[in-house]
C-alpha cells in the first residue's frame, strides 16, 4: 500500500521554509526514517533551492509542485514545475577533489542529488521540468 | 538549531552545531556561526556530533567560513560526524576541503599540524 502527500511552493526561500516541516512531519508519520528521510528530504531542499536561485525575482509566483509517494520499499519524490527546461544531467560535474581555495557555491546540491538517489530521471519540453528521484528504504 | 561555544584557553575556538542544518537552520545560525568563527580569527573546530542533517546551504556556510579563516592564516577542522551528515559531507567532497577528524584528540591534532 503507498501513500502520497502534495505540496505546491512559491518559488521563494520563504515559502520553502515553511513547506519543509510539513513534509519532515509527512515522512515521519509514514514511518520513513533514517538515510531514506534524509535523502528525501535533500532532494526536495536541492531541487527546489536551485529553482529559487535561478528564478529571477519577477517570476518568484510561479509554484512547484512536490510530491512524495511512499512504498513499502522506496520513496519518490516527484518534482514539477513551469520554469524553463533545466536538465539536471546536463549540470557540470563537481571536482570534489578541488582544495578549499577552489570551492565556489553552486553545483554541490545536484551533485548530492546525483550521487545519494537510487535512481533519477527528468522529463523536460513544453510543459516545463519534471524531476522524479527514488531513495530506497 | 543550536550553536554551543565551549570555552577554552589554548586559543582555539570550538563550537558546536546540533540539529538540522536546512534552510531553516541556516536562517537561525549562519550570522552567529560566522561571528563564532570567521570572525574571530583562531584555528576553529566545528563539533558535528549532534548535526541530524546538512544540505548544499550548510556546506556552503562551512565552507565560507574555512576560506576566511585560511585567508587569517587559521584553519577549520570538521570533527565527529555522523552516520547520513558524514556521507553527504563525503559525498560533496567536503572531507578534500576542510580536515575532518573522528574525534578531538585528532581535531586537535590536526589543527597542530596546520
Amino acid at each position: 500500500m503507498t501513500k502520497s502527500g502534495r505540496w505546491t511552493v512559491r518559488l521563494t526561500d520563504d515559502d520553502l521554509a515553511a513547506v519543509e516541516p510539513e513534509i519532515r512531519a509527512f515522512l515521519s508519520v509514514e514511518g520513513v526514517d533514517g538515510r531514506a528521510a534524509y535523502v528525501s528530504h535533500l532532494v526536495i531542499e536541492e531541487v527546489v533551492r536551485n529553482l529559487i536561485v535561478h528564478t529571477p525575482p519577477y517570476a518568484s509566483d510561479e509554484l512547484v509542485t512536490v510530491v512524495i509517494t511512499v512504498a513499502a520499499d522506496a520513496v519518490t519524490v516527484v518534482i514539477e514545475d513551469q520554469r524553463p527546461s533545466f536538465d539536471p544531467f546536463d549540470a557540470p560535474a563537481l571536482d570534489t577533489s578541488a582544495p578549499l581555495d577552489d570551492r565556489r557555491p553552486g553545483g554541490m546540491g545536484l551533485h548530492l542529488v546525483r550521487n545519494l538517489t537510487d535512481g533519477l530521471s527528468y522529463e523536460g519540453g513544453g510543459d516545463g521540468n519534471r524531476l522524479t528521484a527514488v531513495v530506497s528504504r | 538549531m543550536q550553536l554551543e561555544a565551549t570555552p577554552r584557553q589554548d586559543g582555539i575556538t570550538q563550537v558546536a552545531l546540533i540539529g538540522r542544518l536546512d534552510i531553516n537552520g541556516l536562517h537561525e545560525v549562519d550570522i552567529k556561526f560566522h561571528g563564532a568563527t570567521a570572525a574571530r580569527g583562531q584555528p576553529a573546530i566545528v563539533d558535528l556530533t549532534g548535526l541530524d542533517y546538512i544540505a548544499s546551504l550548510g556546506m556552503g556556510m562551512l565552507i565560507s567560513c574555512a576560506q576566511s579563516l585560511k585567508r587569517k592564516g587559521y584553519t577549520m577542522v570538521i570533527m565527529g560526524a555522523q552516520g547520513d551528515v558524514d556521507t553527504a559531507l563525503r559525498t560533496a567532497g567536503i572531507d578534500q576541503a576542510i580536515p575532518m577528524a573522528a574525534d578531538l584528540d585528532e581535531a586537535l591534532r590536526l589543527v597542530a599540524k596546520a
